[in-house]
């Protein structure tokens, strides 16, 4: 089915990648094309749109790696400053347990 | 025909994943971790490090992006090169449309400069088609704002269509209209020509679109009697004949009303019918006046309307109008007092019929009784009518007072009435009388005239008829055209040239040089277009032609060795492989193997 103009204004806005003076662009000039004009058109659209698609997810999967990587680091810091947290109370336990063995 | 995308996301599917990209988006990393992460994982920190920077760019997406540009350029230059497409450069020069920077540009080469000169269009509504310049400088910006190209290509599209449909175009429609079977407009190296399919040219101010119309329709009409009518100008010529005549008529008609208003407020008319009539048949045909139609019914009812107002004063007031035809005669009517004292019904009982009438009038004549009249020493006679009756009236006509039977040839004389010349010829019934314009001189009375011997002299200085070219001459046969060069396509051995890398050339050279090469070629295109026209040309004496060709044939050989050299820097400038090579390669596919015809043609005709 040939392309409709509603249908390329709408796919063009909702196609973040492109910049304020392309889709400027786009609304003035697509309302006086032709059926193969727009049809042509929402063909490049669609084309800036796949690779707007490839381009989200591959940003998506740095982004899921590095919550990953920090969710782990997050882990083992939590780890290293609780293992350091403790050792001042055994060192206390431990000095309080030679107190009351000197005091004995 | 769209081309096919594999795994074309849906409007949801981009959403999805743009949203859920947001949630890591506004994420804070802390700077322990994002040096953590630095130190164990280099490559997917830089990688993080540029999102986070809102490099977001990949160079898929950056291809798609330019890709876009390059359509909606492409949509454009269609559109202007669709709309250059309609001026007539003939062989003075041709026109190509670039953009460069998201800038239109019309780039105008011109043969008679020698170099690319420069066509500057404003971009807005009437203003679109002027003011043309021609320069030796830079590139002349056409539209740097592409809303208003497309209001402006809008425009035209429908100006197009209407005049495919033979429509008439508004004001601001006109100017769009050209190409060689019309209007059209041919720029040289001194400003804009207007032509109309070669017959005529006229320098015109082209800044101003109205004037510039009223010119073109001015000359339609001045040539209308010699050039055979054609095409959409046609209905502009009628249009500018139409103005210029019925503009006389509507002038007559209103300059005869105050005298006709000033009869209807005297007369007795208690209905007010005649006044009625009187407006309505003046409404009636201003309305055709000014719809441009056909005023010959509306116009005879108003001089019906007309003539009854005048019958009824001159039934009602016989007396004053003999009174006012005494003032109006001239002194050589010595025995008017004795005529005026009498009653008109007596002096000259109304007749039955225009026999009657016309034997009244022989038998009068010269008594005075129809006509007054003095000479003047030249031999030129004035004459005043005098019909008091209505009969009299309704049975007049002109020809009856001077004709056949008072002149021997009328055709010898003009005769002069309201500062209107008649000639004797025939009328719309096709009666021989005065006439203007087909239209006979009306005998009222009170009607005065003069009429005198044509000089000789004027027959012989008459114009002779302006043989204007036929302008059938923008519409050359395709056929005589392109023939010779397909013919000798064949057998001409093309050398192919090979990319050099050391010739290489930047985008910017290599644009600059295939601009230059499609002049050239057009430029060529349209020499040897020219060049077969003077071939077909019978009507040119053989010296004549022969002349001509020799002129054409070394202008082609000059044209043709110009873009060997430009396809020669554009064959080992650019690769074979390249998108550039695609485009301006394809485009000036033709470029070589013609301009070879055109050197083996002059080759062996040496």
């Amino acid at each position: 089915m040939a392309a409709t103009l509603d249908e390329v204004l709408e796919l063009a806005k909702g196609t973040h990648a492109l910049s304020q003076e392309q889709l400027s662009r786009i609304l003035a000039l697509a309302p006086t094309m032709d059926a193969a004009d727009l049809e042509r058109l929402k063909t490049v659209i669609l084309g800036v749109r796949a690779a707007e698609t490839e381009s989200a997810k591959k940003q998506l999967a740095i982004y899921k790696k590095a919550a990953d990587a920090q969710e782990a680091w997050s882990a083992s810091t939590a780890h290293e400053k609780l293992k350091n947290a403790e050792i001042p109370e055994i060192l206390q336990d431990a000095a309080h347990a030679d107190a009351l063995i000197n005091n004995l | 025909m769209a081309e096919s995308l594999p795994n074309t996301p849906t409007l949801e599917s981009l959403d999805t994943v743009q949203s859920e990209l947001k949630e890591y988006q506004s994420k804070d990393y802390g700077k322990d971790f994002l040096a953590y992460y630095k130190t164990k994982y280099p490559d997917d920190y830089k990688a993080l490090a540029a999102l986070l920077a809102e490099d977001q760019s990949t160079p898929e997406l950056d291809a798609q992006l330019a890709r876009l540009d390059a359509t909606l350029d492409h949509f454009v230059l269609d559109k202007l090169n669709a709309y250059v497409s309609h001026f007539d450069f003939g062989s003075n020069g041709n026109v190509s449309c670039s953009v460069e920077n998201g800038v239109y540009k019309i780039n105008y080469w011109n043969n008679a400069v020698g170099e690319a000169a420069n066509v500057t269009l404003v971009k807005k509504g009437a203003d679109f088609i002027g003011p043309w310049t021609v320069k030796n400088s830079a590139p002349a910006v056409v539209y740097s704002d592409l809303e208003d190209a497309s209001e402006d290509i809008a425009l035209l599209a429908v100006a197009l269509q209407r005049v495919k449909n033979n429509q008439l175009l508004s004001a601001e429609e006109r100017p769009f209209v050209m190409n060689g079977k019309d209007l059209g407009f041919k720029v040289s190296s001194g400003g804009v020509v207007l032509v109309r399919g070669g017959s005529f040219a006229d320098w015109v101010d082209a800044r101003d679109p109205e004037s510039f119309v009223a010119l073109a329709n001015a000359r339609y009409a001045q040539l209308k009697p010699k050039v055979p009518r054609v095409g959409m100008g046609d209905v502009r010529v009628a249009e500018a004949t139409y103005e210029t005549t019925k503009k006389t008529e509507l002038d007559e008609i209103e300059a005869a009303l105050p005298a006709t208003i000033e009869k209807l407020n005297k007369i007795n008319d208690p209905d007010d019918a005649l006044r009625m009539s009187l407006d309505t048949a003046r409404a009636a045909f201003l309305n055709d006046y000014r719809s441009v139609k056909d005023t010959t019914a509306s116009r005879a009812a108003y001089e019906r309307a007309k003539q009854a107002v005048d019958d009824a004063y001159a039934q009602q007031f016989p007396t004053k109008v003999e009174t006012e035809q005494k003032a109006g005669s001239s002194a050589a009517r010595g025995s008017s007092a004795e005529v005026a004292s009498s009653a008109p019904q007596e002096k000259n009982p109304e007749p039955q019929s225009e026999e009657d009438f016309i034997t009244a009038l022989h038998k009068t004549e010269n008594q005075g009784k129809y006509s007054s009249e003095s000479t003047d020493p030249d031999g030129t006679r004035h004459m005043t009518i005098h019909l008091p009756t209505k009969g009299d009236v309704r049975w007049s006509r002109i020809q009856h007072f001077e004709g056949k039977d008072t002149l021997g040839d009328p055709t010898a004389y003009v005769l002069t009435s309201g500062g209107t010349e008649y000639q004797w010829g025939l009328d719309e019934q096709g009666t021989e009388t005065w006439v203007n314009d087909g239209r006979r001189l009306r005998v009222l009375d009170g009607t005065q005239y003069e009429i005198k011997a044509k000089p000789k002299i004027v027959a012989s200085v008459e114009p002779a008829p302006v043989v204007e070219p036929v302008p059938t001459v923008t519409a050359a046969p395709a056929v005589a055209i392109v023939a010779p060069v397909a013919a000798v396509r064949p057998v001409i051995e093309i050398p192919r040239v090979e990319y050099d890398p050391e010739l290489a050339l930047d985008a910017d050279e290599a644009a600059a040089v295939a601009v230059r090469a499609k002049s050239v070629k057009a430029s060529l295109d349209a020499l040897i277009k020219d060049s077969a026209k003077v071939e077909a040309d019978t009507s040119l004496a053989a010296d004549r032609k022969a002349f001509m060709k020799e002129i054409y044939a070394s202008r082609i050989a000059e044209e043709s060795q110009q873009l060997l050299k430009f396809m020669d820097q554009i064959d080992k400038g650019i690769p074979a492989d390249g998108a550039l090579a695609l485009k301006e390669k394809y485009e000036l596919k033709e470029a070589r193997p013609t301009a070879f015809a055109q050197i083996e043609k002059t080759r062996k005709s040496a």
